[in-house]
């Protein structure tokens, strides 16, 4: 019996998946509220907006990426045996970690950004105590998504292999006869080795903010720890994009009716991903004229050369899959197909802003917000949903069509906001455009912000029917 | 200018991928083979194609004059300003600084990082860099037009961030033959 087909499989990942998207609908909310400040809407104090955004954003990169290594753990127990244990462990630490962070931000007032640029968590207006609950709840989730990486990678080493986990067999002219090596599989490892090797780094960097929480003497290299934070930051983010690509390569054979076969070159493109995903964090500090010139460099050549794997291998092969398939457009795979367009949009709109004199010019806009929301919100989040419905057998395409069409205009309208702000040089993270010291300036600040957020309600509108759809039919998986 | 092409090549690209997802979209629905090797040749074209573009681009966009890096300037430049973030001030000296001269901003944080981005009279950025504690980054930028520029920050630095901005004036030197910091 494989671990699949356990009845604690169904439960977990049941248990997971609604835990998963009403954080989500939660944290939807906040960003709501957050444009709808800036929009002039709502008034509420600039401590409070910059609370919220930490909380939206630490929140939404942690939870998405519990979604993705949640529905690739179910997906891959198909393969191979992952411990479900360790599964139960890891709910009650993403549980604790998730209510410390709501306490940290929303009661303590914490408020430095997702990625709490060093030395700013310790300089705040916020309370003392709080930088201690978000440090150490980050450090409960860390743990939790270690161990869950390295069981995966476990898991999949001791039936595939040294050479078959990364599928190198491939490369020296295997074929699937002996033994196929399935892409999700592939896709898998790459994000256990690069999510677990970063978040060793990730967890390095708490224990010194941890040290300097405790003995405030203390201090660090704030360059280090910027590289520090993007190599952890960075990498988590692009896995959590990757496995949402190993339900596309999963699901999608099942409805177009022809198989994702594992081959050289899908062998190749991936382990190029894992080396492109662990360097082009590099771009994230473009704007620190103390970095070595060469490292900037090698985040301009390896953001670009992403877009190989992503497009030629990726792309070409959901191609392969759709055309003339006979496939019917049912939710599934027609969220799979848009999933795919908001990825590369995202990914254009990405590597746009990684050419070092654009992002001289978009840096700190609200042009690089449009691109992460486009990769996650039409890209991810499509996935993700693909995965629940297929799941959950949801069987119901008006409720799940209405929820894309309102995701597709909302989403497109909340990232067409944000891009156009950029455009116009709006910086992100202003709690009140007002402040802004020119008139246009603040007034397409403004209203770019108040059209986002209306069309951030329609988005949410769609999702709510998404997770009410999902509540009734969760019978089948108890 | 480069906003505005990254603009246009954006949506030339978007409008693009609409376009082929459609195109695959509307032929999905009816069963046919025989295409699969089309595909391939056609993924061929395309990887070469890709590399091409790449290659130019980083050439274009990696050299020495179009980087902001202070390793890729030869020269000395005509004015140094110094420039100290603090939540939530900027001290600029000097603050009035001369059109059409090679200007350095030697940048630094007695605190947290900063973004020290300056603004032209539209409203637009025209250049930025990361003004972070323990490190002086130096900007080179030469003015093409007199008035006044704002600086915004860049990097969020506390709850009072979106009021951290300044001014500095750019003019012609025969306006200003005191301008202190011009060597």
């Amino acid at each position: 019996m494989s671990v699949q087909e356990n009845k604690n499989t169904a439960r977990m990942t049941t248990f997971m998946m609604v835990t998963v998207v009403l954080l989500f609908i939660v944290l939807l909310l906040l960003g709501f509220l957050m444009r709808a400040m800036q929009g002039d809407l709502v008034d509420l104090p600039a401590g409070f907006f910059y609370a919220m955004m930490t909380l939206h954003g630490l929140g939404m990169v942690g939870v998405l990426f519990v979604g993705g290594i949640m529905g690739t753990w179910y997906l891959i127990s198909k393969y191979v045996d992952v411990s479900i244990g360790l599964l139960k462990f890891n709910f009650v630490l993403v549980v604790l970690g998730v209510l410390g962070l709501v306490v940290a931000t929303l009661i303590g007032g914490f408020g430095p950004g997702w990625y709490m640029l060093y030395p700013l968590p310790f300089f705040g207006e916020w309370a003392n105590w709080s930088i201690g609950a978000a440090t150490i709840s980050l450090i409960l989730l860390g743990v939790s998504w270690l161990l869950w990486l390295l069981d995966i990678l476990r898991a999949i080493i001791s039936r595939y292999g040294v050479k078959g986990f990364l599928a190198w067999k491939y490369l020296g002219g295997a074929n699937n006869s002996d033994d196929e090596v399935p892409p999700i599989i592939v896709i898998a490892s790459v994000s256990a080795i690069a999510g677990a090797v970063t978040t060793v780094f990730g967890a390095v960097l708490l224990m010194l903010f941890l040290i300097q929480w405790i003995a405030p003497d203390v201090s660090f290299d704030a360059l280090l720890l910027k590289n520090i934070v993007f190599l952890f930051g960075h990498t988590i983010v692009n896995i959590t994009m990757y496995f949402g690509l190993g339900f596309v390569y999963e699901l999608l054979p099942k409805y177009t009716g022809r198989p994702w076969k594992m081959n050289k070159i899908v062998a190749i493109s991936w382990n190029a991903a894992l080396i492109f995903v662990i360097v082009a964090y590099f771009h994230h500090l473009y704007m620190d004229f103390a970095q070595p010139v060469i490292l900037q460099y090698i985040g301009q050549i390896a953001s670009y050369l992403s877009t190989v794997p992503a497009t030629v291998v990726t792309i070409f092969g959901a191609i392969g899959l759709f055309y003339k398939s006979g496939v019917k457009w049912t939710f599934v795979p027609l969220a799979l197909g848009l999933s795919l367009m908001g990825w590369i949009i995202g990914g254009f709109i990405a590597v746009v802003d990684s050419t070092i004199v654009v992002n001289s010019l978009m840096h700190n806009t609200l042009w690089v917000t449009s691109h992460f929301h486009t990769y996650f919100l039409l890209g991810f989040v499509l996935m993700l949903f693909a995965f629940i419905y297929d799941y959950f057998e949801m069987d119901k395409e008006k409720a799940a069509k209405f929820t894309l069409t309102s995701l597709l205009i909302g989403g497109y309208g909340v990232i067409a906001m944000f891009a156009i702000a950029g455009v116009k040089s709006v910086p992100r993270r202003i709690a009140d455009s007002s402040a802004l010291p020119y008139d246009g300036l603040a007034s397409a600040a403004q209203n770019t912000a108040m059209y986002g957020s209306f069309f951030g309600l329609l988005l949410i509108v769609g999702i709510v029917v998404f997770f009410a759809v999902m509540l009734g039919s969760l019978k089948k998986k108890w | 200018m480069t906003i505005q092409i990254a603009a246009i090549v954006t949506a030339v690209v978007v409008l693009a991928i609409i376009l082929i997802g459609l195109y695959v979209g509307k032929n999905s629905g009816e069963k046919g083979e025989g295409f699969i090797q089309k595909l391939y040749k056609l993924r061929s074209i395309y990887f070469i194609f890709l590399i091409g573009v790449i290659v130019v681009l980083l050439v274009l966009t990696m050299n020495n004059d179009a980087i902001p890096y202070p390793e890729s300037k030869t020269g000395k430049p005509d004015v140094t300003v110094q420039v100290t973030g603090s939540m939530y001030n900027w001290d600029i000296v000097p603050s009035t600084i001369p059109v059409g001269k090679v200007i350095e901003f030697a940048v630094s944080s007695t605190d947290v990082t900063h973004g020290f981005g300056i603004y032209n009279s539209d409203g637009q950025i025209i250049t930025q860099v990361q003004v972070m504690p323990g490190y002086t980054n130096k900007l080179r930028y030469t003015f093409k037009e007199p008035g006044e520029y704002k600086i915004i920050c860049m990097e969020l630095c506390g709850v009072a961030h979106q009021a951290m901005n300044s001014t500095i004036q750019v003019v012609s030197e025969v306006e200003t033959p005191e301008t202190g910091g011009t060597e």
